[in-house]
């Protein structure tokens, strides 16, 4: 086992820990807790994207969503001003029930359908194209602006419609200006 | 310039969102109806230039436009559905959103978003794009649900929405991914020729994963059963013009995508090693779709939960006429999409659009309960929209002479034309379905023509752009079903563009000046099939038909060709 793969198995370890450690009790209960669980996750993500050579994705990672995003939800968690006894009243249904039985299913068939289906990463070809500045800001960046260059605009037009959105939904409901 | 040509309708309505924006700071507080002719003018503009691209196509030059978008018949056929939903939407929520108290611009800026990013969604031939349309068309429509303020629904509208919605595109999203890791790439048309002509290194296990992700998420935005859970919610607590966009356009264009990504992807050899084919799982969600919407629709009171079940239940009508393929069904005479499909979405659209219509009209001064007791006598007090809610609504149940009775007709005649074994007892179950149907359709009509009305009835709204979009309604509801000859040509050239690779078009396309688009997959030679017919199992050999003639009316009278 290569040091590689020790690596791996912590961070992937640690990022299905951290993730379901969000959902489940005890730390789900709390949504100050389920934040630094996803914010393990988040960071493991991270380590992950180093290993595949995706090194702009990594950090990108790391300064986004366990940087900005995980403050987003911190501040909301705390403007919301959450009381113990809001956050009882955990019950198991036999929806919930049915939903995580599924959710199992699928993962377990997920697991088993790209296991078989990622040989390609030991094809010598990946492993140069790799080598080749693969992942940097240069290479992704060029790619951006010549391959992808319609998503990268269209991606434009999306944030703008999040931003007018979010001001339209966060406006005051006396119809006053933002 | 002849790309920005090719693009101009997509950036017409984009324009137009940003032009609506800029003008809601300029316009004062009560005088905001006038940005709805603005977005109707822009939608119409860019329906005319998308008319043009239809007679005139023009090939797509620049290397990072193709494979990316595609300026075909079927884009081209779906856009216009789009824009013709959003013009009258956009007009509707002239004379309905200053009567509910909701005085802003922004919707109809938004509706232009939302409308823009409807269109990159069935122009979109690489999956990013097409993900990206699909996002910039439901983000304005999250914040379009919730419009209502002061509406104790709307937020439940808007937020069951964003998180279903939300889930159906972590399900598109992985399914995306599940593709790339199987073909490496991200452009269908590729990735249909890849799958099509199989080989060593495509693991049969994520295609299927693919194929199934990719079904979740695209049934969610159709509102097939059973996703469909938000759908009578959603539809209820959103503002009426909204929900005629969303039952029409959003539906029109989730049904484009969703015809154009099965139907490239399943000719793969690999997926026929599934123990559920994907002709059986789009058959079943069509048969659950028709048996639960219509069976949910009898027991609602309310006329926008009945019309939703209504929609849910026309989804499963358009799913047995997506399953009609060669490749899902194996039927032999269908290589593409069913040429049925199209027109039967643009009647529906119509229809639907003009029976939620009719409800916009009716929510007079903040209040819109709208159970059937409110819409009683609606004929007498209002005979122009009782008028409208008739033709409107009579032409979802499919009755003569009435758009809606010629697509069903159309349907279920082509459904059973391409798969004659298999589809007979789906097809038996449809026309059940639509006779169970008329039951809730015949309720409304009942309460608004034949029952007195009570104390406090629904008044209309009085206004002239409402007026219009609802004559619009009546007329095209008319023609269709009267003189529908010209829309089933080009629903036929549009279906015959669906799927992508183009060595899936077996039979050429019939020589209409309107179909004459061979620029589909514009910048590349058309690619010949790898195998020979013979060499590959998918494919059947095909029935001697007769040569698909350009006046498909001709295969309206022959009802026993088969």
């Amino acid at each position: 086992m290569t040091a590689q793969m020790v690596v791996f198995w912590i961070l992937a370890v640690t990022s299905v820990a951290g993730a379901l450690a969000v959902v489940l009790p005890p730390f789900g209960r709390n949504p100050l807790h389920a934040a630094v669980a996803l914010l393990i996750t988040f960071t493991s993500l991270a380590g992950l994207m180093v290993l595949l050579s995706a090194h702009l994705v990594a950090a990108l990672q790391v300064l986004v969503y366990a940087g900005a995003v995980m403050v987003l939800f911190t501040f909301v968690v705390m403007l919301l001003n959450l009381r113990r006894q809001d956050l009882t009243g955990y019950r198991i249904t036999a929806w919930k029930a049915v939903g995580v039985a599924a959710m199992i299913a699928l993962s377990v068939k997920m697991g088993i359908a790209l296991t078989a289906g990622l040989s390609a990463f030991d094809d010598p070809a990946t492993a140069a194209q790799v080598a080749n500045d693969f992942g940097g800001v240069k290479a992704v960046g060029r790619d951006l602006l010549t391959t992808y260059l319609v998503p990268f605009e269209a991606t434009s037009l999306l944030l703008l419609v999040a931003i007018v959105g979010a001001v339209i939904v966060a406006r005051r409901r006396d119809g006053g200006a933002a | 310039m002849s790309d920005l040509l090719s693009l101009s309708p997509m950036l017409a309505c984009a324009f137009t969102g940003l032009l609506v924006m800029a003008l809601d700071l300029l316009t004062g507080t009560g005088r905001k109806p006038f940005l709805a002719w603005v977005t109707a003018a822009g939608f119409a503009v860019s329906g005319a230039l998308a008319l043009g691209l239809w007679q005139a196509p023009v090939a797509l030059h620049a290397p990072f436009l193709s494979g990316v978008l595609a300026i075909d018949p079927h884009g081209a056929f779906f856009t216009g559905v789009i824009l013709l939903s959003g013009v009258l939407a956009a007009l509707l929520a002239a004379d309905y959103l200053p009567e509910q108290g909701i005085d802003g611009g922004e919707v109809y800026s938004l509706l232009a978003f939302s409308v823009t990013g409807a269109i990159l969604l069935v122009i979109a031939t690489d999956l990013v794009t097409l993900f990206l349309g699909l996002e910039i068309m439901s983000l304005a429509l999250y914040v379009l649900a919730a419009g209502k303020r002061a509406s104790p629904f709307a937020a439940e509208a808007g937020i069951k929405y964003l998180l279903l919605g939300g889930v159906a595109s972590a399900f598109l999203l992985m399914g995306v991914a599940f593709l790339y890791g199987a073909t490496g790439s991200l452009d269908l048309a590729a990735i249909g020729r890849l799958l099509a002509a199989g080989g060593p290194g495509i693991d049969p296990l994520l295609v299927q994963g693919a194929m199934v992700l990719l079904i979740v998420a695209l049934g969610f935005k159709v509102a097939a059963v059973p996703f469909h859970f938000w759908t009578p919610d959603v539809y209820e607590g959103a503002p009426t013009p909204v929900t005629a966009f969303m039952a029409g356009a959003v539906k029109a264009a989730a049904f484009a995508v969703l015809a154009r990504v099965v139907l490239t992807l399943a000719r793969a050899p690999v997926l026929a090693g599934l123990d559920v084919s994907t002709g059986d799982l789009l058959l079943g969600l069509s048969v659950l779709s028709m048996v639960v919407g219509n069976v949910l629709g009898i027991v609602q009171d309310n006329v926008k939960r009945i019309l939703a079940y209504s929609s849910i239940a026309h989804a499963g009508y358009l799913l047995l006429g997506v399953w009609a393929t060669q490749s899902l069904a194996g039927a032999p005479g269908v290589q593409t999409l069913n040429e049925a499909v199209p027109f039967y979405l643009l009647a529906y659209a119509i229809a639907t659009v003009g029976a939620f219509g009719v409800l916009a009209l009716l929510g007079r001064a903040g209040e819109e309960d709208l159970s059937l007791p409110r819409i009683a006598g609606l004929g007498r007090r209002h005979p122009a929209l009782g008028a409208a809610l008739l033709v409107s609504v009579l032409s979802l149940a499919g009755l003569p002479p009435l758009g809606g009775f010629l697509a069903k007709f159309h349907l279920f005649q082509q459904v059973l034309i391409a798969a004659p074994d298999r589809a007979l007892p789906w097809v038996v179950l449809a026309v059940l379905a639509s006779v169970v149907a008329l039951y809730y359709y015949l309720r409304i009509l009942l309460y608004a023509y034949f029952r007195e009305p009570e104390d406090t009835p629904a008044q209309a709204i009085p206004g002239a752009a409402g007026t219009l979009a609802l004559a619009a309604v009546v007329v095209l509801t008319l023609v269709l079903g009267v003189a529908p000859g010209r829309f089933l040509v080009a629903s036929r050239s549009a279906a015959q563009a669906a799927v992508l690779s183009p060595s899936a078009v077996v039979a050429p396309a019939p020589a209409t000046p309107t179909a004459a688009d061979p620029s589909r997959v514009a910048g590349s030679p058309p690619v010949r099939p790898r195998l020979p017919e013979a060499l590959n199992p998918r494919l059947r050999p095909l029935m001697p038909l007769p040569a698909p003639s350009p006046a498909s009316r001709q295969t309206l009278v022959e009802p026993g060709a088969r």
